[in-house]
């Protein structure tokens, strides 16, 4: 307001020529003042930021501490800071997909149940939504830190005999283990993704020309598990089983082996994050299915669907479209709240980078990686979105 | 309806650049981090002293707001010296991972937060160590029932460590020399690292012993009490803890160095808090007489150039004590005794040993 | 008796409707049925059993912070400065039903309990007095006659709000802004925050929506940018 109106005043004293009438002349030097304008922040910054050291070489430099978590990385404290940092991204990356897969689940869930005409459950939705959503998130991460920390102790741990280990050090699954042949199965998998896929798209495109029912779907799907079975059999299925059990090594310590570990660090952020973020695109989806009109629900129900087929083929693709923007947003946030883990000691990029800093006394040169970090992981995720959204909205309504 | 706006947008700004411009006249003065520290804290008329307040003994933040503990009194000590009062002391909270650049930006003039003097730390993070005041050395704490006796036991083993420490780098120096297998879990605070350590998702707890001295003495009855610990006899490096400054701030760093020194002279010459107004009126012998700033036999009173009055060790003794009564009062509860230890004074066969007021 | 069998033909019937319509829904209404209770009961027990004396103790350091003693009355005074406008505007701009004052009420009433002492009753009376006074003057009296101009007093009462919140705490040699702590510290941040970034964002959103390519380009970058790293990496840096 303030520029618009030394402009009025500028304007009209420079108001003798018609040069400096035209439109166009008013624009430039507007914009110019304003980069001039920004200039000038930039500079100050940029020299407060030159006192300070800005080389990346101490990244390099041997790391020292150990890490409680490395998934894909065999990461010691021997490697370099960078190493410990790429440790830390996969950690991230690893809790942001689990996070966004299951946000989106219990989202749509939740919106569908809050729509529902079931007085009871709609109502425990409305709760949920409250409850969870006013309330902080780093709260609530501890909270779940809390309750995990509440199961059996490791000496009592639950044992479900060659299946699964329960105890407040992590929940152990059964997981695969991969051996040489089984690189081989997974390109004959691959393969069978690929000709079920191809062959859908020829089926389909042969009964759109021909009008016959070809039930391509099943099809490609019968198509894809022969030829998995096939790999299967013929590579002599190259799969061990790796099964958990707890046990005590010489010196009466409690040692897990085997299995795939979901320690409670993990599983506490991922159930507070999930929740968290999962009122809010229950929020969204309720949102989105009030704005379609009610002649679609009613008609599908005219027509005989049951609930169920009324909201997966008619309520919620239509709904699609009004919610991938909003729900970019939370998945963007549900990426950057997991830079909270720091408090429950999960190594995410945002806590190895916290100690890097402490180790090293260089945060600013860190502070641009992280930033950069972050930036990268929001453009995926905004570009994946952006696809699904143009198929979304391909049809003008 | 311009100018109406106008007027808005102005008094808007104005009363809004009224309020920063008042509390940047404050702030400039403690940010700026050239020029000496000490003409700063005199012109302020407080000192910006950055601590702990969740460690027993050292630094812990009473319900009604006031802090209390072994660093807290060498704060107020630092005040009493250069402004007269040790109650001119404004506590800054800091946590392990924010402390060096809150010392760093401005935001504190001296850091006293049981900080381990290291070469990297001394260098790289461009700050400087005064005197030590408490020898310490870092140490295991685990469960009694668990059966382990060393280091060497612990293989295999999940143990809790704050994050941005030594103790965290130390933890993997130790254990991996040996090729002991472990898995460490790295905290920021310790609220949730002992909520960890009670309900044994760790192994092992380790820190300073002093720190697991006092953190042992609180453990709730709940979860075994203190008796359901035992810190392991190992001391796994060296951990001197002391005042920090800036670098570059001589005037500053002498000032807090001495006032240490002075404080342990004070124990080994034995003027105590009720006895410095009549040794300074009386000093015993010219060395005493030179750390309470008085002229001794009616001579001459030395002026040592601190930049700050020369009768400094009297207030410091008589509101604060010497080095001995404010370890008693903190440290002692905790069980943790001079004699024997590193914190005796050299006389007694320990470290505490000043250079001579001269 | 008609009356009788009236009501509970309804309430069979709203039943039917709302909770049994049909397999599914029956399955779903014992399952919710359940789980709340559950929940319930867990919470109830955690609420008899936990220990309540940390909150007790540290009570004053949780609501202010290391405020000296003998500031309390300017934590007081913020309160009802806020809750005034608060309910002056809601008069003036919104509509209470029974349910809202109701949740309301209840809401304020459990954090009196936990928070409140005995000597700070009367204060606490206070409070719900001057709430009660300000909504109904704003409704019956200021929304009837003096509409237009009450719109523009709250308005520019709430954009002078924070520098006369910041004005009682420093006025009269105030505790420094370092020992400001507590809830106290919340309310404030959140309504700098709040307030402090409604222009802000107005600007941005203007300026990303210009027609002039500089300031949308420099719109855009200082957006993208904070938006894209975390919170508490912004904290850090600062």
């Amino acid at each position: 307001m303030f520029n618009s109106f030394f402009l009025k005043n500028f304007i009209s004293w420079l108001d003798k020529s018609s040069f400096l009438r035209r439109r166009k002349t008013r624009r430039l030097s507007f914009q110019f003042l304003f980069l001039v304008f920004i200039a000038l922040i930039f500079w100050y910054l940029v020299s407060k930021a030159m006192q300070l050291d800005l080389g990346f070489s101490h990244l390099n430099s041997r790391a020292g501490f150990g890490l409680s978590h490395s998934f894909l990385i065999d990461y010691t404290s021997n490697d370099s800071r960078w190493q410990a940092y790429f440790t830390g991204v996969v950690n991230t990356i690893r809790i942001c997909s689990l996070g966004i897969l299951l946000t989106t689940i219990l989202g749509t869930v939740m919106g569908v149940v809050r729509l529902s005409s079931n007085f009871l459950i709609s109502k425990f939705s409305a709760l949920y939504i409250e409850i969870l959503r006013n309330t902080p998130l780093l709260v609530q991460i501890v909270f779940w830190q809390i309750i995990f920390l509440k199961l059996p102790q490791i000496s009592d741990a639950i044992i479900v005999g060659g299946f699964t280990a329960i105890s407040n050090r992590g929940i152990l699954i059964p997981w695969i283990d991969a051996n040489p042949k089984s690189e081989i199965f997974l390109g004959i998998v691959l393969i069978a993704v690929l000709v079920s896929i191809i062959s859908k798209i020829f089926l389909n495109r042969k009964e759109d020309v021909t009008g016959q029912k070809l039930h391509s779907n099943s099809v490609s799907l019968v198509i894809f598990f022969v030829i998995s079975l096939v790999g299967l059999l013929g590579t002599g299925i190259p799969f061990n089983w790796d099964i958990p059990s707890i046990y005590q090594n010489e010196f009466g310590t409690y040692m897990q082996s085997g299995g795939f570990e979901l320690s409670p660090e993990f599983l506490a952020l991922l159930f507070a994050l999930v929740l968290y973020t999962g009122t809010f695109v229950t929020e969204i989806v309720r949102g989105s299915i009030q704005s379609l009109p009610k002649g679609q629900s009613e008609a599908a129900q005219a027509l005989g669907f049951s609930s169920y087929q009324r909201i997966i083929l008619v309520i919620l693709p239509q709904a699609l479209r009004s919610i991938i923007p909003p729900l970019t947003n939370q998945y963007l946030n549900l990426t950057k709240n997991s830079s909270l883990a720091v408090v429950i000691a999960y190594p995410d990029l945002f806590m190895v980078s916290r100690t890097i800093i402490n180790n090293s006394g260089h945060a600013l040169p860190m502070f641009f990686v992280i930033l950069f970090t972050y930036l990268t992981l929001s453009l995926i995720i905004s570009l994946i979105m952006n696809i699904l959204n143009r198929q979304v909205t391909k049809v003008r309504v | 309806m311009y100018k109406k706006t106008l007027l808005i947008c102005l008094s808007l700004i104005l009363s809004y650049s009224f309020l920063i411009g008042c509390q940047a006249e404050e702030e400039t003065a403690s940010s700026s981090t050239s020029g000496s520290t000490l003409d700063v804290v005199l012109e302020r008329g407080t000192l910006k002293c950055g601590v702990n307040d969740n460690l027993t003994g050292f630094g812990v933040v009473k319900p009604d707001g006031s802090f209390e503990g072994f660093d807290i009194d060498y704060c107020k000590a630092i005040a009493a010296a250069i402004l007269g009062d040790s109650g001119k002391v404004e506590y800054v909270p800091l946590t392990a991972s924010a402390r060096f650049t809150a010392l760093g930006s401005g935001e504190v003039d001296v850091l006293i937060r049981n900080t381990t003097w290291t070469a990297s730390r001394d260098r790289e993070l461009a700050q400087d160590f005064t005197a030590t005041t408490f020898y310490d050395g870092q140490g295991m704490m685990v469960y009694a029932d668990s059966g382990y006796k060393t280091i060497e036991d612990m293989s295999g083993a999940t143990v809790c460590v704050l994050q941005g420490t030594t103790t965290e780098l130390n933890l993997d120096d130790r254990f991996t020399k040996s090729g002991i297998p472990y898995t460490p879990l790295t905290f920021e605070t310790n609220d949730p690292l002992q909520a960890a350590f009670e309900e044994k998702r760790c192994d092992g707890w380790t820190t300073d012993k002093s720190g697991l001295a006092s953190k042992r003495a609180e453990f709730p009855a709940s979860a075994g009490g203190p008796d359901a610990l035992v810190v392991l006899a190992e001391t796994i490096s060296k951990e001197p803890l002391g005042p920090l400054t800036r670098d570059n701030d001589s005037e500053f760093y002498d000032v807090v160095q001495w006032v240490v020194f002075g404080m342990m002279q004070a124990e080994e010459s034995g003027i105590t808090s009720s006895n410095v107004s009549s040794m300074a009126a009386n000093p015993k012998d010219p060395g005493m007489a030179r750390l309470l700033g008085v002229g001794f036999d009616g001579g001459e009173v030395q002026d040592f150039q601190f930049g700050i009055p020369k009768d400094f060790m009297q207030k410091v003794i008589s509101q604060v004590g010497n080095y001995g009564e404010v370890y008693d009062r903190h440290l002692v509860p905790l069980g943790l005794t001079r004699e024997g230890s590193f914190n005796a004074l050299w006389t007694d066969g320990g470290l505490i040993y000043a250079p001579p007021f001269r | 008796m008609r009356l009788i069998e009236g009501i509970i033909r309804d309430g069979f019937f709203w039943l039917r409707e709302n909770l049994f319509k049909s397999f599914f829904n029956s399955f779903m209404t014992l399952l919710s049925v359940v789980l709340v209770g559950y929940l319930f009961y867990g919470f109830l027990g955690f609420l008899v059993n936990a220990d309540w004396t940390v909150v007790e103790v540290n009570r004053r350091l949780l609501l202010l912070g290391r405020l000296p003693i003998g500031n309390e009355i300017r934590g007081w005074s913020i309160l009802w400065l806020s809750l005034s406008l608060i309910c002056i505007s809601m008069g003036i701009w919104g509509s209470l039903n029974v349910k809202d004052i109701l949740i309301v009420f209840v809401i304020s009433l459990i954090t009196f309990f936990i928070f409140g002492t005995l000597d700070s009753i009367y204060l606490i009376l206070i409070t719900y007095f001057l709430a009660f006074i300000a909504y109904s003057f704003s409704t019956y009296f200021l929304r009837k006659k003096y509409l237009e101009i009450s719109k523009k007093f709250l308005i520019f009462g709430w954009i002078f709000i924070i520098p006369i919140f910041i004005f009682i705490l420093l006025i009269g040699n105030g505790p420094s802004p370092t020992l400001w702590g507590g809830f106290l510290l919340n309310i404030i941040l959140a309504s700098v925050a709040i307030i402090a970034g409604f222009p802000l964002g107005l600007f941005l959103g203007l300026g990303r929506a210009s027609s002039f390519p500089v300031i949308k380009l420099a719109s855009t970058l200082y957006i993208e940018v904070i938006r894209g790293a975390p919170l508490v990496a912004w904290l850090l840096l600062a």
